[in-house]
């Protein structure tokens, strides 16, 4: 049996890997070693846990293309508005870039069942056009309801739908590019982080960019978002309801 | 084939009925034709998905499965058949328009849900039957593959009532016979349905495993799935027998044509060897699952011990359509704005911290440009010595730049100044000056800037200078 060191180095390796999404076992022999040994070794598995624990990371799970790691909300590895966009944002885009996390993990996974399906089946075909019309029609839904216009003096206070309405109206540069601070370049943005930390594939530039959600993302949004987020968007509306 | 036998009407009535929903994306499909367009006008959109069903079962069958894109490229040839008019390009769209329809993308590749009637003797009940026909899988090197599922096998094979293990003693029994009275043409035909059939029982079994595998809290093991296990296993062993027993059959046939009649037809020859190879596909088929069957027990021991160590939710999982985002929406602006960081963090993948080295990065930057020194003579030109170099920049750039950044009137990108100042004729000194002239507004001890300036999100579209946009504004006064 290793000795306690030697499993605390393989168990570090092995999260080091993880950490590299576009690492596959299958073009690393060491990862793919390591990661078969995770499955059958109970006390590696262990330290990885452990040492994954500390760090302030939480083993999601293991998909053929490798082990998906989530970050603690509070830890040094999780992305933060200030590394996902460098520059001072509004109010409304720092609201926008969160509903459009959202947007994202609803649309590929819009029912429990969708998160339950097995890790190693691929999920549905994303891009940024159909996104943004979807996250818009719902937008919609909510004005065509609204008996009245609160007439409410701040941007900060209005509801999220009617920012989003009013974004729509922004288009994007001349030259075809999506502006940074559209909904579509919004979209695009979270969609090539989403594709650069391992969870969605790149397709192709048709449609405003096209991806395909991959079961890390279904393990990712299953494992650490759906549950928190819902309950995160409970409370803010129970506090918003008490006033 | 035995016809099952019914109970009651309604129970016969009701499988029918589930029988026939499952055919329901075809329909769909090709009633989806009109709002399609012309291209779609000559085509049978039903045929198209059955031919789709088809490939992937075959693929599925060779052992290796095939990409969207490949079954595309399979596909095209019949849609160009129909509509020879029809670009290569546009056939494959038709291609790709049939597989997502099977793999319900419009649906957002959630089950296929059919609402319908379920008849008992005592009540009708309304019931809701979700289904799947094709999935897509990953593979280890990133790439993935269409699989058709056990209901789409089943929809294929058009034997949705009779249960897969039922039908596939029955094709072997007919098979036997077939082979032992030398019908060798029918016999093939047979082998074929035989080898969908070990397919799907394949599939199911294997479905079944994973499901098992995944989330060991589904079934109940000892009750349950060691049960299924066992019987799976005495199947597989008795389809192993009679598989082994006809090839014996086949090749005794073989031997004796090759006695009684020395001219045997080159075409019987060649049907006795596809029936030969198609049962050798199945037996290889079966003495694996046969294997894994074997192994499962212990797969779910360790199975076992390793979902021990997560934590099972209590709460069920919440529809993120409905229940987060659409509540989402409705929150005011700032309170979800408010949640933004919290959300990115759980939704996006870990990010490395970026550590910078300010030692390596300064040593770096001091050390002297690498020269490099090749074989071959080197042109040295005439240098003459002078007391102090020219300037990079002359006044003239520094006039015309003052005097673009002079105009400017609110914000303006570093992009439209440069494409402005060239449009002027303005040479590359000038530009340059420009740019260092803009970056050195970040100095936090530059005084007396001429503008403000700030990082865009952007990066710079020009085609000389690389790196960030910067976006440009005139001083605020007062």
């Amino acid at each position: 049996m290793a000795d306690a060191q030697q499993l605390a180095q393989d168990a570090a390796k092995l999260l080091r890997f993880g950490l590299q999404p576009k690492l596959r076992p299958a073009n690393e022999a060491d990862y793919g070693v390591l990661l078969r040994r995770y499955d059958a070794e109970l006390e590696l598995r262990g330290f990885v846990h452990m040492i994954a624990d500390g760090l302030g990371l939480v083993v999601l799970g293991v998909t053929e293309l490798g082990l998906v790691l989530g970050a603690e909300p509070d830890g040094p590895f999780a992305l933060t508005l200030a590394d996902y966009r460098r520059s001072g944002l509004s109010v409304e885009a720092r609201m926008c870039h969160g509903l459009i996390q959202l947007l994202i993990a609803a649309y590929c996974f819009p029912s429990a069942a969708s998160l339950e399906d097995a890790t190693h089946i691929a999920g549905t075909r994303v891009c940024v056009n159909r996104l943004v019309e979807h996250l818009v029609n719902l937008a919609r839904e909510f004005e065509r309801r609204a008996n009245e216009d609160p007439e409410l003096g701040t941007k900060e206070l209005r509801e999220a739908w009617r920012a989003v309405l009013s974004m729509a109206q922004t288009r994007g540069t001349t030259d075809g590019r999506s502006a940074a601070n559209t909904l579509s370049g919004m979209t695009l943005h979270a969609l090539k982080q989403l594709e650069r930390g391992g969870l969605m594939r790149k397709l192709g530039d048709q449609d405003g960019g096209s991806f395909q959600a991959l079961g890390a993302y279904r393990l990712q949004v299953r494992e650490l978002a759906a549950l928190p987020a819902f309950r995160l968007v409970r409370d803010a509306r129970a506090r918003e309801e008490r006033g | 084939m035995v016809e099952p036998d019914p109970d009651t009407w309604e129970d016969a009535l009701t499988r029918r009925l589930r029988t026939l929903l499952r055919t329901a994306p075809l329909h769909q499909l090709e009633a989806s034709k009109r709002q399609r367009g012309e291209a779609f006008a000559h085509q049978d959109l039903r045929a198209l998905g059955l031919r789709a069903l088809d490939l992937a079962i075959e693929h599925k069958g060779l052992g290796h499965g095939a990409s969207f894109e490949e079954l595309c490229v399979e596909l095209e040839p019949l849609v160009r058949d129909v509509d020879p008019e029809l670009s290569p390009e546009r056939a494959l769209e038709i291609a790709a328009v049939t597989l997502e329809a099977l793999l319900n993308e419009s649906g957002r590749r959630q089950a296929f849900r059919e609402p319908y009637l379920a008849l008992t003797p005592e009540r009708v009940t309304h019931k809701l039957l979700e289904f799947h026909l094709l999935r897509e899988r990953q593979l280890p090197d990133g790439s993935t593959i269409i699989e058709p599922t056990t209901q789409a096998i089943n929809l294929y094979a058009g034997m949705l009532e009779y249960e897969v293990e039922d039908a596939q003693a029955a094709e072997e029994a007919v098979l036997r016979s077939q082979v032992r009275r030398g019908r060798i043409e029918d016999a093939v035909r047979t082998a074929k349905r035989a080898r969908l059939r070990s397919i799907e029982y394949e599939q199911k079994l294997v479905t079944f495993l994973e499901t098992t595998r995944r989330d060991i809290g589904q079934v109940n093991w000892v009750e349950t799935a060691l049960g299924i296990i066992d019987e799976a296993r005495e199947h597989i062993s008795e389809r192993l027998e009679v598989e082994r027993e006809i090839l014996a059959a086949i090749e005794t046939r073989r031997e004796l044509e090759g006695t009684t009649n020395s001219t045997t037809s080159p075409k019987a020859g060649a049907q006795l060897a596809a029936l030969e190879d198609t049962l050798n596909e199945c037996l290889t088929r079966h003495a694996k699952l046969h294997q894994r069957l074997i192994r499962a027990n212990a797969d779910y021991l360790v199975e076992h011990d390793r979902q021990a160590f997560r934590p099972q939710l209590a709460t069920p999982l919440p529809d993120l359509e409905a229940e987060v985002l659409s509540d989402a929406l409705e929150l005011p602006t700032l309170a979800l704005a408010q949640l933004a960081d919290e959300l990115l963090a759980r939704c996006q993948a870990p990010r490395c911290p970026p550590s910078l080295r300010l030692g390596a990065l300064i040593e770096r930057l001091l050390n002297p440009r690498r020269v490099e020194v090749g074989d071959y003579e080197t042109w040295a030109p005439e240098l003459e010595e002078v007391e102090t170099p020219p300037p990079v920049f002359d006044d003239e750039d520094r006039r015309r730049v003052a005097e673009l950044l002079a105009e400017l009137r609110g914000r303006q990108r570093l992009s439209e100044l440069l494409a402005r100042a060239r449009g002027r004729g303005y040479p590359p000194q000038s530009l340059r000056l420009l740019v260092l002239e803009l970056l050195s507004a970040f100095d936090p001890e530059a005084a007396n800037a001429p503008v403000e300036v700030e990082l865009s999100d952007e990066w710079l579209d020009d085609p000389t200078f690389r790196g960030d946009e910067l976006i440009v504004r005139e001083l605020a006064h007062g």
